[in-house]
């Protein structure tokens, strides 16, 4: 049967299509965005979903594109998914209060000779840490899904990602939210050297690259290189070995206010930043910094520096035309293509430079340069697939239960605060693409099309056969409504895709092909 | 005939040859496991200079102590000066003993960045590092080791999530995640539609070889488990994972060349001595190997060697937070039922503060390309042009290993 697929259509296709385009929205229907508008909204926002396409029609691209690149918080979140949000413990909880509370339970721990308490005292730690990072993942996918500034979330997935740390190291469980929450994404539209100032004194990015022990005569060099390597002028950025050492010296005593004390004989701010830049709990101690006579980058650090050193040296590495360039380029890789023209990340390294590291600037120009208006297609990595997947089957009737989506992105290989080393994902095809990569999506678009009852039912707790029961009722008040994925789609589909389609007996197996198809693989 | 020449003529062998060459069993077929260490792994911790008393003075709190008999944290004996870290006695040290472990010790690529990032992709590229042209990201040393083998009916496969640099190439290689996956294949009626969906795309030869390889590893696997499950202990994290890969490369000719990485080994703080971080990690990752050997069985080990790599060495003193950071000259391990092991192989140097690079750590006199290289010449017969495919540029030495 399979094997002799033409691409003709039946007429019932043609006679379901018609009906279906009469019934949705006529602001909807009556000027469907083209090929080359969805591509365009693709790569906006985590994909085009019917809401979408109506904001950018009635405000047009120029109002739409100036609205996204404002950094809204959760005004664009509807109050729904809002209230859910806010829900979540670890959206209350202030970072010293966190530390408190680390603080105490360590207290315990150590306070305690009996053998099982102490195992079941530290497995609770564990398990707080967890859930702690398990809330703030869940609060990462309703933003992402529903936030109507998607570039904000899309750049707050992508700063994370650059400035990445890993869950599973030390204590950074406990503290993953709060580094999300108030070192990435307050800045992600913002002035680049604001991220480098607030993920460089938060303590999951002091303890992640070990910068939190580096004190004069116990010098650790682990952050300072990755500082340049990865954060700021890129590996061929033209530092040396020297520098690296240099560097690490500078950053001597940039620690964390571990005992709570207010940081007694030590510096809570950095001189010349902002104090809701960097971490409530950053604490500079002099006494462990390595004041000796430096030369960085060329240039000479007296003896006698303190914390100024630090700002010193942020600015110095921030204002570097290699920084320029390598942040450019890769924003200009993530949204704009594998490998982007040059003109492209020259003019946003020029705008880069000229408006002091500024993003939005800066992605300004890269949305309106010629090359990102016909830019080829792009392939999606996990996260944009299963985000954008779930934006086309679910639309806007929000989820209460997300961790199906996380074990989705675990599944595929790119779970939020998953990968161990600090380089964070790769933003490129060849990173994602692979045989296991494409059966393992087949795999999930196969389960993301049945699990209406689990995305929303949320009765975890309750016992098994009201579960089921809850689950059933859910999916039932949800349906996938496969047709208006199919519309939504239409300009971007095939007709092989289309003609395969056909072939499907149900709408879960129809829904689940589409999301399967090599149309949905590309944004 | 020049790269670019040889490049161009690979990808019309691999335009015109199925992608998929299942071939016949061949009871003597030579299998190689590249086993890659991200992080760059305390070589100095592991192939221990005892002898050298500028090692003790080096790193005051994670030396590993000098062989002595009945001391379990001490060094296990190599011989030359050289001793093994302790906690791969119950695993590496036998195959050690057994002639069937080797070590090459001030081994690594000529890279000097330090960086781990690109110090594995040239690692993985294994590009010919005078070649001034700027790395070709897309063309791994194993993609072109196996597109010389796969006329002889023999393949690639990653054990990885995804395709890293080592397998990127002309060839498309299949890979799959062995940690925590279950494999179910998909059913044939969507197995159907989903090639109807991709036939003459772009995408095709992934989607099919993902669906070939799955369908082929559920049910050797599933044919495994009832066979293996006679009282034997399941195995935990690495081991699991080196018993998978046993079983599909000793059954599966088309999977005589694997790939899999380990990570988790940059330690920077509290990296400990003969008990601590490194410690588990060896001992897992030889665990493993143990198992992957064992799995084998004695025959198809005899014809299989395991490579042991990692991006770079790390600092030769300690750092002020009892761990290392990065450095220069890394080991490599070799280990197969056939190779001439028990020894250490390669160039060495007395280890002194003044024969350090850089004052920093371990010199490189073993480029690493030229003992594998080696390797693979012997174990696969390859001739010096086809030596040149795999590692050009690369002078061919003979270091007594196979």
């Amino acid at each position: 049967m399979i094997g002799s697929i033409q691409v003709v259509r039946s007429p019932r296709y043609w006679f379901v299509t018609l009906v279906l385009l009469a019934c949705v929205p006529a602001t909807w229907a009556a000027s469907p965005l083209d090929a080359g508008d969805m591509r365009w909204l693709n790569r906006l926002t985590y994909g085009v979903s019917p809401a979408t396409g109506q904001a950018y029609q009635s405000q047009g691209r120029a109002d739409y594109l100036q609205d996204q690149l404002q950094y809204t918080g959760d005004m664009g979140v509807p109050a729904a998914v809002r209230t859910q949000i806010d829900a979540r413990e670890v959206s209350r909880l202030a970072l010293p209060d966190l530390l408190a509370e680390m603080r105490s339970a360590a207290q315990q721990i150590r306070a305690t000779d009996d053998p099982a308490e102490k195992t079941a005292l530290k497995k609770a730690f564990r398990q707080r840490g967890m859930a702690l990072a398990q809330q703030a993942a869940e609060r990462h996918v309703l933003r992402a899904l529903y936030d109507d500034n998607q570039l904000q979330e899309q750049l707050t997935w992508f700063w994370f990602n650059h400035f990445n740390v890993f869950q599973r190291k030390a204590n950074i469980s406990w503290l993953v939210g709060d580094y999300e929450d108030h070192a990435i994404r307050p800045h992600v539209l913002g002035k680049f050297r604001d991220l480098v100032f607030a993920t460089l004194t938060h303590p999951a990015m002091l303890d992640y690259l070990d910068n939190a022990k580096n004190a004069a005569g116990a010098v650790n060099e682990n952050y300072a290189r990755e500082l340049m390597e990865l954060h700021t002028l890129g590996v061929n950025g033209g530092y040396s070995q020297a520098d690296v050492q240099a560097l690490a010296r500078i950053l001597t005593g940039v620690g964390i206010d571990v005992a709570g004390k207010g940081c007694a004989r030590g510096e809570t701010q950095l001189p010349g930043v902002a104090a809701s830049i960097t971490s409530a709990t950053l604490c500079f101690r002099a006494a462990r910094h390595d004041s000796s006579a430096k030369r960085f980058l060329g240039q000479e650090f007296p003896a006698g520096g303190g914390a100024d050193e630090v700002v010193r040296a942020v600015n110095l590495l921030t204002r570097q035309p290699a920084t320029a360039q390598f942040v450019s380029r890769q924003l200009a890789v993530y949204f704009l293509g594998d490998n982007p023209p040059q003109g492209v990340v020259d003019a946003m390294a020029r705008r880069f430079s000229q408006s002091d590291g500024d993003i939005a600037q800066t992605l300004d120009t890269l949305f309106h340069s010629a090359a990102f208006q016909t830019a080829p297609a792009k392939f999606k990595d996990p996260v944009q697939y299963v985000f954008s997947s779930m934006r086309l089957a679910y639309g806007t009737q929000p989820i209460v239960n997300p961790r199906p989506v996380l074990n989705w992105l675990n599944q595929l290989g790119e779970p939020l605060y998953g990968h161990l080393a600090p380089d964070g994902y790769g933003l490129r095809q060849s990173d994602w693409l692979s045989a296991d990569q494409m059966s393992k999506r087949f795999d999930v678009a196969n389960a993301l099309v049945r699990s209406g009852g689990l995305l929303y039912s949320d009765a975890e707790a309750a016992p098994a056969d009201t579960r089921q029961q809850a689950r059933r009722v859910a999916r039932l008040a949800h349906p996938l409504d496969v047709n208006a994925m199919r519309i939504t789609l239409q300009p971007l589909l095939s007709d092989k895709t289309q003609a395969v389609l056909e072939h499907a007996t149900n709408p879960d197996e129809r829904a689940s092909l589409l999301l399967s198809s090599p149309d949905w693989m590309y944004r | 005939m020049n790269r670019r020449a040889f490049l161009q003529a690979a990808a019309l062998v691999a335009v015109t040859t199925p992608w998929r060459a299942w071939a016949l069993p061949a009871a003597n077929q030579p299998r190689l496991l590249v086993v890659m260490l991200r992080g760059a792994y305390d070589a100095t911790n592991v192939v221990v200079p005892y002898s050298a008393p500028f090692y003790y003075a080096a790193r005051p709190t994670i030396a590993i102590a000098a062989p002595v008999v009945d001391n379990a944290a001490a060094a296990l004996e190599l011989g030359g000066g050289y001793g093994l870290h302790p906690a791969l006695a119950a695993s590496i040290y036998p195959m050690y003993q057994a002639r069937q472990a080797l070590f090459v010790p001030f081994s690594g690529s000529q890279d000097t960045s330090r960086s781990h990032f690109q110090a594995q992709d040239i690692l993985e590229l294994g590009q010919d590092p005078h070649d001034h042209g700027g790395l070709d990201y897309a063309n791994g040393f194993l993609n072109r080791l196996v597109s010389i083998l796969q006329g002889r009916g023999m393949g690639g496969i990653a054990f990885t999530n995804n395709l890293t640099p080592v397998f990127k190439g002309n060839l498309d290689i299949p890979n799959i995640a062995l940690q925590g996956a279950r494999h179910a294949p998909i059913d044939a009626r969507r197995s159907a539609m989903l090639q109807a969906l991709y036939q003459g795309q772009r995408l095709e030869n992934y989607v099919d070889e993902g669906m070939a390889t799955r369908q082929q590893v559920s049910s050797l696997l599933e044919t495994e488990m009832v066979n293996a499950s006679r009282g034997a202990a399941k195995a935990a994290g690495f081991s699991q994972t080196a018993q998978t890969m046993a079983t599909l490369m000793r059954d599966k000719p088309a999977y005589t060349v694997g790939f899999v990485d380990v990570g988790g080994w940059d330690t920077h703080v509290n990296q400990g001595g003969a008990d601590g971080l490194l410690a588990n990690n060896l001992r897992n990752l030889g665990d493993g190997l143990a198992q992957f050997a064992n799995t084998l069985g004695p025959d198809a080990w005899r014809n299989t060697v395991v490579v042991v790599m990692s991006e770079f060495g790390r600092t030769f003193r300690e750092n002020g937070n009892h761990g290392t950071d990065h450095g220069h000259g890394s080991a490599l391990w070799l280990l197969g039922g056939g190779i001439m092991g028990g020894k250490l192989a390669g160039e060495q140097v007395a280890i002194t503060e003044t024969s350090l690079n850089q004052n920093r750590d371990l010199p490189v006199l073993n480029d690493y390309r030229a003992v594998l290289g080696n390797l693979l010449q012997r174990l696969y017969g390859l001739n010096a042009a086809q030596l040149q495919q795999v590692f050009p540029g690369v002078a061919p030495t003979d270091f007594g290993i196979v």
